[in-house]
C-alpha cells in the first residue's frame, strides 16, 4: 500500500485529480477528525475539508515531501479549519479582544476541571479552543505522536505535549468514572 | 492512568476508548461531499499550468539549438497573462515598416503633420485607462499603487503616471488575490486569499482600501515557510468595511485587483512591524509556564 500510495503522490503532484481523489478518500476519516475538533459542525467541517482539499490540491506542486503527504494534508485541513472559524468570527462581529490567548483558556480549563460524565465529552471539549481540541484529536484520537502533532499544527513539541496532558487529566477522569 | 507517558505513539491501546469516543463524535460527510469535491478538483485540474518539465524542455530546446522558430515559452504563473509569441511581434514589426515606408513616401509635409498630430505615450496610456478592464491586473496597479512609502514602485524617471501600467513586481514578491463573498448572505466584509510565494508572517495587518479610509484588522494567522503553511500556501485575511455602512455594490469595485500585487512588499513590512505591536496579543507565546 506503501508503493501505491507513493505512486499516487507522484501522479497527484503532475496534476491528476483522479490520483489525489483517491489519496484523500483513503485519509478522509483522519483529516476530517481535525476539521470537526475545530469547526465543531457537520456542514462546517464538509465546507473546510472542500476547500482544504481544493488548497491543497493546487499547491501540490509545492509540496516539497519534508513530511509525508498526509501529515501535510492535516496541516492544511488545520490551518483551513482556522481560517473558517475566524472568519465565521468575524461575521459574527466577534470583538478582536474577546479573542483570548489561549494561554488563559488553558488556565481557565485548569480551574475549571472537574469529574465529568461520559455524556459530558462533547461539553468539556466545547469549552476547549479548537487548537486544544485539534491536539487532542491528532493525538488521543488519531494516534498522532507529540512530534507528528507538533509538526502538523506548527507547535513546539512542549506545547503539544503539556496542553493534550491537560485535557487528557480532565477527560481521565471521565473514564475512570463508572 | 494519571500519569502521561512522555511521548505517545501510534497504537497506544491505552486510549483505545478516549480514541473511540473521539472518532465516534465525527461526523460523516454529507450525501453530495464528495460529487463537490471532485468537481473541484476537476476545475482546479484545469487551470493548473503545465508542467515544468515540460517548460524546461522548451527552454532547453531554445537556448541549445538557437532556434528562433521554436515557441518561447516563458515560466509563468497561472494569473499571469500569457506573452504573444514571438513571430507575432515580428508581423507587427513588418508592418510597421511597411507603414512607415508609405508615411515616408507621402512627403515631409505630410510627414509632419502626421507627428503633430500622433499621441503623446501619457496620452496613450491614458486611452488604455479609461477603457480599460477592471480585472485587468496590469491595468488596475496605475491607480491603485498609492501608498506613499511603496517601496516597489518603478524608478521615478520613467515617470508618468501611467508607466506603472506595464510594472511587474518581482516573482518572489508577486501574490494573488481572491476575494471570497457569501453567496447567499451579502455580507460588508470581505475575505482575501492571499498567497505569497515564500514568506514568514506572523502578525495582523492594516489595510488601506480604496477611499483611503483604514480598515479594521486582519487576523492572517501564522504563514511559515518552514511550517505549516508552507511557501505558497495561502492565507486568509479579511477587509472589513470601517465605516459598516457601505453597501455590497460599493465594495465590490475595488475587490478584485485594487490591492496592487507590488504593495505585498508593503503587507510584509507591516507584518513585521506589527509583529510586536498590541496585536501580538492574538499570538501569545503559547508554551505555557511550567
Amino acid at each position: 500500500m506503501q508503493g501505491d500510495d507513493s505512486n499516487l503522490e507522484q501522479r497527484a503532484q503532475r496534476g491528476d485529480p483522479a490520483a489525489f481523489g483517491q489519496l484523500i478518500r483513503a485519509w478522509d476519516a483522519d483529516l476530517r477528525g481535525v476539521a470537526w475538533s475545530v469547526v465543531r459542525s457537520p456542514t462546517a467541517t464538509d465546507d473546510v475539508m472542500q476547500n482544504a482539499y481544493e488548497r491543497a490540491f493546487r499547491a501540490l506542486d509545492r509540496f516539497d515531501g519534508r513530511s509525508s503527504m498526509k501529515t501535510w494534508l492535516h496541516s492544511i485541513v488545520h490551518r483551513t479549519a482556522i481560517d473558517h472559524t475566524r472568519y465565521e468570527n468575524r461575521r459574527r462581529h466577534e470583538d478582536v479582544d474577546d479573542l483570548r490567548p489561549l494561554a488563559t483558556q488553558d488556565d481557565r480549563l485548569n480551574t475549571e476541571a472537574r469529574v465529568v460524565s461520559a455524556t459530558e465529552l462533547a461539553e468539556v471539549l466545547d469549552s476547549c479552543s479548537p487548537e486544544q481540541r485539534s491536539m487532542l484529536m491528532l493525538t488521543a484520537g488519531l494516534g498522532y505522536s507529540f512530534d507528528e502533532t507538533a509538526e502538523i499544527l506548527g507547535e513546539s513539541r512542549g506545547t503539544v505535549a503539556s496542553r493534550v496532558s491537560r485535557l487528557r487529566s480532565r477527560l481521565i477522569r471521565w473514564e475512570d468514572t463508572p | 492512568m494519571t500519569d502521561l507517558p512522555e511521548n505517545q505513539n501510534r497504537g497506544d491501546g491505552e486510549d483505545a476508548e478516549l480514541s473511540r469516543a473521539l472518532r465516534n463524535e465525527v461526523p460523516s460527510a454529507g450525501p453530495s461531499y464528495w460529487e463537490q469535491i471532485d468537481a473541484r478538483l476537476a476545475a482546479a485540474a484545469g487551470e493548473r499550468p503545465a508542467p515544468d518539465s515540460e517548460q524546461v524542455i522548451h527552454l532547453d530546446h531554445s537556448s541549445d539549438q538557437g532556434d528562433t522558430a521554436a515557441p518561447v515559452i516563458r515560466l509563468t504563473d497561472m494569473n499571469t497573462t500569457t506573452p504573444s509569441p514571438t513571430p507575432t511581434r515580428g508581423l507587427v514589426l513588418a508592418l510597421a515598416a511597411v507603414a512607415a515606408l508609405i508615411v515616408g513616401i507621402a512627403g515631409f509635409a505630410g510627414f509632419a503633420t502626421l507627428r503633430d498630430s500622433a499621441p503623446t505615450p501619457v496620452e496613450s496610456a491614458g486611452t488604455v485607462d479609461e477603457t480599460r478592464d477592471i480585472n485587468d491586473a496590469d491595468a488596475d496597479s496605475a491607480e491603485t499603487v498609492e501608498a506613499p512609502n511603496e517601496p516597489t514602485e518603478p524608478p521615478a524617471e520613467e515617470a508618468g503616471e501611467d508607466v506603472t501600467l506595464d510594472y511587474q513586481p518581482p516573482v518572489e514578491q508577486r501574490c494573488f488575490f481572491e476575494q471570497y463573498l457569501p453567496e447567499d448572505e451579502p455580507d460588508p466584509s470581505v475575505v482575501w486569499l492571499i498567497e505569497v510565494e515564500g514568506g514568514d508572517f506572523r502578525a495582523l495587518l492594516e489595510f488601506p482600501v480604496a477611499d483611503g479610509e483604514i480598515s479594521q484588522t486582519f487576523d492572517s494567522g501564522t504563514f511559515d515557510a518552514d511550517g505549516l503553511g508552507q511557501a505558497g500556501e495561502g492565507v486568509v485575511i479579511q477587509l472589513f468595511d470601517s465605516g459598516a455602512s457601505r453597501s455590497l455594490d460599493e465594495i465590490e469595485p475595488f475587490t478584485a485587483t485594487e490591492v496592487d500585487c507590488s504593495s505585498i512588499a508593503d503587507v510584509e513590512e507591516r507584518f513585521a512591524r506589527l509583529a510586536d505591536g498590541p496585536t501580538a496579543r492574538l499570538l501569545p507565546d503559547t508554551e505555557p509556564a511550567g
